[in-house]
């Protein structure tokens, strides 16, 4: 029997250990050695800790759907943005993921509302229209007051084509869309910009 | 011992992203074919994105079916930057995709990906007779060659008022009336995709039609996607 037998044969009298250790490396970033240190640290030094994340987590993936007007996560039907009264309806900003909302809502002062894609589209990917929402937006844009549609889907081809497209959707209907502003990043020396990034930032400046 | 292949030009058809920061690209080259391969930490690389219809020089090592990316670099500007050109562009790389065999060298499709790519930057052929082009031409060199000029006998020359069903094994066979099927065509339409970079404007939908039944002959039962997206952009606004 050689040393690396032993070692599985440890680890095999509990196979439950080995599925929570499988498990833990659906997350990103975590490889099977930091899902074994995860694993044993909750067993070892924090199963109270271990007990309100099983609990969190399977109330969340119960629970946590998609808001029926933007498409953010919430467990109400409808999110707390879209509710909220306060804010300017007439506007709204179609960003790619959840993650895009939390970041201008902490960085920008944006009062509008949201649509959240889930994605980008690309084909080959099997990321059409219908996955992405579209149809949902259209009749938004078809049934309510908006005024102007803010593109803040990524720079890459795929943000570049879903925002083209979503253009030409709401110009269908009469409604002005604009585009986040590309160049140079904050802190940043013209020397190292990209030609690209240096070329937009020109075409874009403004009056100072 | 890995092979390695040095600085072939290349032109990334998809990437798609591959565990943190990697991505796995499918590039089309002369030599190899369509290969595989990963592009290590290129997410975190500004502007990775933008190797998509950009010629490229790239070399890769490894074994196997999917190789590492050891070397990218651009070989000229991107041919397009309209990201209305970019749907199209998509289209093309779905088209190379499902319709070529994997590491099959083929000097003939990469110069004619390279070609309408380049035409397609060029903005100077109306975009539709370039995609014909490009389907006639992709669908002949993968053996799917189309029999435009003569009648399934190989002799019969193709009239321009005559109807005809066309049999995907054997090419157009002479009807006595139209019918709405989409390999029923006039003899005009099959004349006008002899030479699809001079068609005329009435003569592009039906050879639309006609192309598009061909392909997805070809295709098998799963559609192509950035078809869905091209019709969406085209749809009539709500009533």
């Amino acid at each position: 029997m050689s040393v690396n037998d032993l070692g599985d044969g440890e680890l095999a009298t509990s196979s439950l250990l080995n599925q929570l250790i499988e498990s833990l490396q659906c997350l990103p970033g975590v490889g099977p050695k930091s899902a074994q240190r995860m694993a044993f640290h909750l067993l070892q030094r924090n199963r109270g800790g271990a007990k309100s994340l099983s609990d969190v987590l399977n109330r969340a993936v119960d629970e946590i759907g998609h808001c029926k007007n933007c498409r953010i996560f919430t467990e109400q039907e409808s999110c707390p943005i879209c509710q909220d009264a306060s804010r300017i309806r007439t506007t709204i900003c179609v960003v790619e993921n959840p993650a895009d909302v939390f970041m201008l809502e902490k960085s920008t002062d944006y009062k509008g509302l949201y649509f959240v894609l889930m994605g980008s589209l690309s084909p080959l990917d099997g990321i059409g229209p219908q996955e992405l929402g579209l149809p949902i937006l259209e009749k938004r844009l078809a049934e309510e007051a908006v005024e102007e549609l803010i593109l803040a889907t990524n720079s890459t081809v795929e943000g570049e084509v879903t925002a083209h497209v979503l253009s030409e959707m709401a110009g269908r209907q009469g409604i002005k869309t604009t585009r986040l502003a590309q160049g140079v990043p904050v802190g940043g020396e013209l020397e190292f910009v990209d030609q690209n990034t240096i070329a937009q930032a020109f075409a874009g400046r403004k009056t100072y | 011992m890995a092979r390695k292949v040095q600085l072939q030009p290349a032109y990334c058809m998809h990437a798609r992203a591959y565990r943190e920061s990697s991505q796995i690209v499918d590039m089309l080259t002369p030599g190899h074919g369509l290969i595989a391969a990963v592009h290590r930490g290129s997410r975190k690389q500004r502007g990775a994105n933008r190797i998509l219809f950009t010629p490229l020089l790239i070399s890769w090592s490894g074994n196997g079916e999917l190789f590492t990316l050891t070397h990218v670099e651009s070989q000229g500007a991107r041919h397009f930057d309209l990201p209305g050109m970019s749907v199209v562009g998509m289209y093309l790389n779905e088209l190379i995709l499902r319709l070529t065999p994997k590491s099959s060298p083929s000097q003939g499709i990469f110069d004619l990906y390279r070609s309408v790519v380049m035409a397609l930057g060029g903005n100077e052929i109306p975009c539709e007779n370039l995609l014909r082009l490009f389907e006639i031409k992709l669908l002949e060199k993968t053996g799917h060659g189309l029999l435009l000029d003569r009648e399934a006998d190989h002799e019969t020359e193709i009239q321009p008022h005559a109807v005809y069903r066309y049999d995907v094994e054997s090419g157009p066979v002479r009807i006595g009336q139209s019918g709405p099927a989409w390999n029923i065509l006039q003899g005009t339409t099959l004349i006008a995709l002899q030479s699809p970079l001079e068609m005329k404007h009435e003569s592009r939908g039906a050879a639309k039609k006609f192309m598009r039944g061909m392909i997805d002959q070809h295709l098998g039962s799963r559609p192509l996607r950035s078809r869905e997206i091209l019709q969406f952009m085209r749809m009539t606004p709500p009533d």
